[in-house]
């Protein structure tokens, strides 16, 4: 049944908003729109006993297949990307998902965009390190925590191909993405098991003919990358539906679900098997996020975690072979790149490429319909009202910056 | 006025208003059935207004001497 031919409307006759329960917390939208600096460095040769057996190939025929314990992880293995340097972005969008991949063909992807009031700073963020186009765009599911800055961005930029599972939401913010798709011209490939979007990065999930219902979570993009002997694995907010649809072996997992306990199923995290973990999350979001269970089921299968609530912008890059940490963090200013520390020159190559320099004159932050502040996301003081704005429009404002929720300045 | 249920996380239910911005309102605020993607339409029930406030009123004018 379409969504439309649903009862439209629901009556309630009284209903109070509870305002002072924001979505996130302060801080957290900054995180894009502030200068940055390298806060730790971590080179993790993950366990690669066979490395020396397994080239980073350039072609497919020279690959062998190294995991055959499912069809699909057989297939996927089968093909690589391949090129230079594979580099994930995990954004620090607050209480939603953002990843941008710098693959090592020189191509990009984007999967998802964050809120809405986040995608300027997306975009100032992909722009700072020097692209105009993003090749390959998804959109995981419809809520707006994943494309609310879509249409931002695909304002903003030179488009290829974009996949969104053929699932709808009733929402503005969903109906705004599609008419921004449509207004450029663009046409959206169906997100399904089984589509490759290029060598070596796959659909895993929905699978053709699932059908989740109004369960939009369920039917995110399950994508996987797979480079050399090193596999990303990026879950949207997957349930554990689909979750158990598909097996493989992952180094590198995007938590699905901002690390809800809706989504964790000790059974799959044992057959990933991921040796990073990354959770895309708010600081002091109000959904108790992420659930503890979460936590220590990561940490009984090995995952060392990484969080964007704490860790801020999470930039990890593989050549194939190795997998290597970096977080950046957002609320101090650029350091130096001889001072991130580096132990080895590799890291230090890293250090001084990776980190993009963020403009902060172009941030966004929120005012409210009457207040002379301005905020970051999340601010309790947006309770009644969220209105997006640059940073530079609200200075012109003559708005000041919030007292409580230190936005950029 | 109308908002769309966006999605539920935790106890809440996260809504777009009318001017496209979210906020959080508590599950036990929205009617059971409503699913993701849900219209709501809140409005103020005149008649039972008037019927509580008739008989608060009554109430009151019992016990105030």
């Amino acid at each position: 049944m379409k969504w439309y031919q649903k009862p439209a409307a629901i009556l309630i006759a009284l209903l109070v908003l509870i305002p002072a329960l924001g979505m996130s917390s302060c801080n957290t939208s900054a995180a894009l729109t502030s200068s940055v600096t390298t806060l730790k460095t971590t080179t993790m040769q993950t366990e690669s006993t066979s490395e020396s057996t397994l080239p980073i190939v350039t072609e497919i025929e020279t690959i062998a297949p190294i995991e055959t314990t499912s069809p699909e992880t057989s297939a996927t293995i089968m093909q690589t990307v391949s090129g230079g340097v594979l580099r994930v972005h995990y954004l620090d969008v607050g209480q939603a998902d953002s990843e941008f991949i710098e693959l090592p063909d020189g191509k990009t992807m984007l999967i998802d965009a964050g809120n809405k009031g986040d995608g300027s700073a997306v975009v100032s963020y992909i722009k700072n390190l020097g692209y105009s186009t993003i090749d390959y765009l998804v959109a995981t599911h419809p809520h707006e925590d994943h494309i609310g800055g879509m249409a931002t961005v695909i304002n903003s930029f030179n488009i290829g191909q974009i996949y969104m599972p053929k699932v709808a939401s009733t929402t503005q913010a969903f109906e705004g993405l599609l008419t921004t798709i449509q207004d450029k011209g663009y046409s959206i490939i169906t997100a399904q098991a089984g589509v490759q979007i290029a060598p070596g990065i796959n659909i895993l999930s929905p699978g053709v003919g699932s059908d989740y219902g109004n369960e939009l979570n369920d039917w995110s993009a399950v994508i996987s990358i797979v480079y050399g002997s090193k596999t990303f694995l990026f879950m949207g907010d997957a349930g554990t539906d689909p979750e158990s649809s598909f097996t493989i072996d992952a180094d590198v997992v995007k938590i699905s679900h901002h690390g809800s306990r809706t989504a964790y199923s000790a059974s799959l995290y044992s057959k990933l098997s991921p040796t990073i973990a990354i959770i895309d999350v708010g600081a002091g979001n109000s959904y108790g996020l992420p659930d503890e269970e979460v936590i220590q089921g990561l940490i009984a299968v090995g995952a060392t975690i990484y969080r964007t609530d704490t860790n801020g912008t999470i930039v990890v890059e593989s050549d194939g072979s190795t997998v290597t940490i970096k977080s950046i963090e957002s609320t101090t200013p650029v350091a130096p790149a001889t001072t991130a520390a580096a132990t080895t020159p590799k890291e230090t190559t890293a250090a001084t490429t990776l980190a993009p320099v963020l403009d902060t004159g172009t941030g966004e932050v929120y005012k409210t319909k009457t207040g002379s502040k301005y905020h970051s996301d999340g601010c309790s003081y947006l309770s009644k009202s969220r209105i997006p704005i640059s940073l530079a429009d609200a200075k012109a404002e003559g708005l000041t910056p919030c007292s409580k929720c230190n936005p950029p300045q | 006025m109308k908002y769309i249920i966006d999605r539920f996380e935790g106890n809440f239910a996260i809504v777009e208003l009318s001017d496209k911005t979210f906020v959080n309102i508590p599950k036990a605020a929205i009617p059971p059935e409503a699913k993701e993607g849900a219209v709501i339409d809140v409005s103020v029930d005149k008649g039972s207004t008037e019927a509580r406030t008739e008989k608060i009123n009554n109430l009151m004018g019992d016990l105030f001497k």
